[in-house]
């Protein structure tokens, strides 16, 4: 066995030290690919617009950009692998923003990574999550909510995409920064979360804006609030909870991540060309299209809203936990 | 009058050259993807996403919607040849498929299985013209209670996959339970079974573990004897004998209408309705025991379920834009990259295209069997090749389906495992079809029980309050009343081993 497995590691050694040593120089090293890893399932939200996405960094950068679907373990399978890979900037991955804080802060998951085990590149798109009710709830405002669920704690259900999914996360900074418990069930994915609510078996929905969009112009939903720091032109008339008095600021924040260690030239000339394919018209109504809001970061952003956003969710991990 | 109007203007949308060359590409590349192993309409739809992006809408939805169709009945094709499900929904048709391909007798399940899948597509369909609006809102009524309660008849149906022995069809399927349980905990975030492997996390995917019991388990088996052919039987006949159309013609009606119904309710899946059928017509079989060795109900019913069920599966995406199915979702997906956005507004906003989509669907199930039907004759040759030619291509393709599905080698692992444990079941005589049923309910069932005791603040008052979730578990437990009489004549009657 070892015999077989030795000339081959020797031949891929042989392989890949050539593309290190002129990394620096240029980047991207001419004809060799970048693997462009998409942690989730093909046809997807995240799938679909890093292909997008690809197809423009391929004319920005001038090597082929390949979409690699490595779905898995809410994105952790992919990333896990991600971070053991050569920091040379032709491996790439999206990562989701809270998902990834929830991997390594959740001893339960136990990832073998943290911030530091990643180079943010660029924040391509935020999807923020909104709270929403049946057109007939009883519940038609968020202070409502919060006051009915301050009289019967732990007993009105919202329904969610999933345990610690953006949307259950969405709840979880209400609870605490309106001193309430809700009941959460938790659904497998945003459609069944949706349909709960729409077949009245939850009173709540927590999602994301493309879950409330079309119910809301059919006028089933009423959407209580949006859990960012504007509003969003997908919901027209529904103000932020912040300005509500509530001040949750949760989203699904994807943006493309290389492993710790890449050069820093070799992340300028990948930052620059994602800011472009950002900026130009065809991406960004085909963004719009999808149903998200581009919003772009430069990696410093990126990481400083990263660490925030670990710093806000990781002592309510830890009281989850604790229960 | 309204419908047939919209519905006239419907087909000559779809006859148009355009559409009708996309919904014929559609069942192309959906048999293709369908005979594929592991590769799977969720994953053919998806990769083709990005290509309709550039397409009319109309034609894109078309294409798309054929791959889903399609794709049903290309996994027909090697479950009943090779005896490896293309597709999870044709792990059921392996059962009696193969028995019959060995018997010489595949050019006539071939045969049956397409033509039920138009039958089936085709009721379907004009189910979703004429029942659409005023049905889609019994869909909703099935919350996680309603869920659970249906899982529970699932379940209790796996008495009547059993073959010679009770015990061994409840270990079979006490096993499937067990693997569905790997994975971390819906609820609470824990790990069962993952052994600290973060390929685990998400449990054992139900495709390989298909493909692995009786793909590379019947290979196992092949290999063992020395014959040089897979099989000893002569290709008899291609055509069905008039003996097959009258065991055939009440299994499809069946399966049209399980099918169809199940796929009116989102999240179930394609495989259920084809186990409900499967078991159906076992049990309305006067020679249930002859089930598994080449009965030909037990490919019609099956087969005609999930193309019934995957154009019904359509009705929750138009009428309330909630996609039933993965494929579904995706299909959803092509929609709003449109600019389309699926639900209660598509009728009245899209009217055009909501209506050449579902014509194309009664177009679509015409070429389907058109282009299938010719080709039957060239499919089974592939019977006539050397066995240590066949088998290796099968496992190259098992191979490769497998590395598909994630790409990642674990789930090729996955897949010899449980090709081992397929061959050891067949040496012992314990039956496949219960794990199977188990893997991929185990999972559905313990997240919809949860979800029911988190509404219910943990009071299992919930399941009996519910009139529909009631209506169920009564059949369920009619079901088991009923089996465990069987059960008990049987001990008093003769040497029964239990």
């Amino acid at each position: 066995m070892h015999r077989i497995a030795c000339p081959a590691l020797y031949l891929l050694l042989a392989l890949l030290p050539g593309a290190a040593d002129v990394e620096a120089a240029t980047f991207p090293t001419p004809g060799t690919p970048i693997q462009l890893i998409v942690p989730y399932a093909a046809g997807g939200s995240v799938d679909s617009n890093a292909r997008l996405m690809a197809a423009g960094l391929e004319k920005q950068l001038g090597v082929p950009v390949q979409v690699v679907n490595k779905p898995g373990a809410a994105s952790q399978l992919a990333l896990s692998q991600l971070v053991k890979t050569r920091p040379n900037g032709h491996t790439l991955s999206y990562a989701v923003l809270p998902t990834v804080v929830t991997h390594y802060l959740d001893p339960e998951r136990d990832a073998p990574y943290t911030r530091k085990n990643f180079q943010p590149i660029a924040l391509q798109y935020h999807v923020p999550a909104v709270l929403a009710v049946q057109t007939a709830s009883p519940y038609p405002t968020l202070r409502d909510l919060v006051a009915a669920a301050k009289a019967k704690p732990e007993s009105i259900t919202i329904s969610d995409s999933g345990l610690l999914g953006t949307p259950h996360m969405t709840v979880l900074v209400l609870e605490q920064v309106a001193g309430v418990r809700f009941a959460s069930v938790h659904f497998d994915g945003g459609a069944p979360s949706v349909t709960a609510l729409l077949g009245g078996h939850v009173e709540v929905l927590a999602g994301t804006i493309p879950d409330a969009v079309q119910n809301m112009k059919a006028g089933k939903f009423r959407v209580l609030g949006i859990a960012d720091d504007r509003t969003s032109e997908f919901l027209p008339g529904v103000e932020t909870m912040r300005s509500q008095g509530y001040d949750v600021l949760i989203a699904s924040s994807t943006g493309i991540v290389a492993p710790a260690g890449t050069p820093k030239d070799v992340v300028d000339v990948l930052t620059n060309a994602v800011k472009t394919v950002i900026a130009s018209e065809e991406v960004k109504k085909r963004t719009y299209e999808f149903g998200v809001t581009p919003r772009y970061m430069n990696p410093d952003e990126y990481a400083a809203y990263w660490e925030q956003q670990e710093a806000r969710l990781g002592p309510l991990l830890k009281a989850l936990r604790a229960k | 009058m309204e419908t047939l109007h919209l519905l006239a203007g419907g087909i000559a949308g779809a006859l148009q050259p355009t559409n009708l060359l996309f919904a014929f590409l559609g069942c192309v590349i959906g048999t293709i993807v369908g005979i594929l192993p592991g590769i799977g309409p969720v994953a053919g739809t998806a990769i083709l996403i990005p290509l309709t992006a550039s397409l009319d809408p109309t034609a894109a939805i078309i294409m798309l919607s054929a791959i889903y169709y399609g794709a049903m009945y290309g996994g027909t094709l090697t479950s009943v040849l090779v005896n490896v499900p293309g597709e999870a929904a044709s792990a059921i048709t392996c059962l009696d498929g193969y028995a019959m391909a060995k018997q010489g007798r595949a050019g006539a399940a071939l045969t049956i299985a397409a033509i039920g899948s138009f039958i089936g597509g085709s009721i379907a369909t004009m189910g979703l013209v004429w029942l659409a609006l005023p049905i889609s809102s019994v869909a909703l009524r099935f919350g996680p209670p309603e869920f659970f309660a249906l899982m529970v008849v699932g379940l209790s149906l796996v008495t009547g996959l059993a073959s010679t022995s009770l015990v061994r069809a409840l270990l079979s399927a006490t096993f499937g339970l067990m693997v569905a349980m790997v994975g971390v905990d819906p609820v609470v975030g824990g790990q069962r079974f993952t052994f600290g492997q973060v390929d685990l996390l998400d449990g054992i995917n139900v495709v390989s573990v298909a493909m692995g019991l009786f793909g590379i388990g019947e290979i196992l088996l092949i290999a063992e004897t020395k014959a040089v052919q897979v099989l000893d039987a002569k290709i008899r006949t291609l055509m069905p004998t008039k003996q097959d159309w009258q065991d055939s013609w009440a299994p499809i009606l069946r399966g049209t209408g399980i099918g169809f119904f199940i796929g009116l309710i989102p999240g179930i899946g394609a495989v259920v309705p084809t186990i409900i059928s499967y078991v159906a017509e076992k049990r309305l079989s006067r020679t249930p025991e002859k089930f598994g060795t080449g009965m030909i109900a037990g490919v019609a019913g099956p087969e005609t379920a999930n193309n019934a069920y995957s154009n019904a599966s359509l009705v929750p995406l138009f009428t309330l834009g909630i996609p039933g199915s993965p494929t579904v979702a995706i299909i959803m997906g092509a929609f709003m990259m449109n600019g389309l956005v699926p639900g209660p507004l598509l009728f009245q906003e899209h009217s055009d295209l909501v209506w050449t989509v579902i014509a194309s669907l009664f177009v679509g199930n015409v070429i389907l069997v058109i282009l299938n039907l010719p080709l039957i004759p060239l499919w089974v040759m592939i019977l006539k090749a050397p066995q240590s030619v066949l088998c290796t291509l099968i496992l190259a393709f098992c191979v490769l389906g497998a590395y598909t599905l994630s790409g990642s080698a674990f789930d090729i692992i996955v897949m010899a495992l449980f090709g081992v444990l397929g061959y050891l079941f067949r040496k012992l005589d314990i039956p496949l079809a219960p794990m199977v049923l188990t893997v991929i309910l185990g999972p559905m069932m313990e997240k919809a029980l949860r979800q029911s005791l988190e509404i219910s603040r943990g009071s299992f008052e919930i399941f009996f309050t519910r009139p529909i979730s009631v209506a169920l578990l009564g059949v369920a437990a009619v079901f088991l009343i009923a089996s465990t009489l069987r059960l008990a004549s049987a001990v008093r009657g003769d040497d029964s081993e239990v």
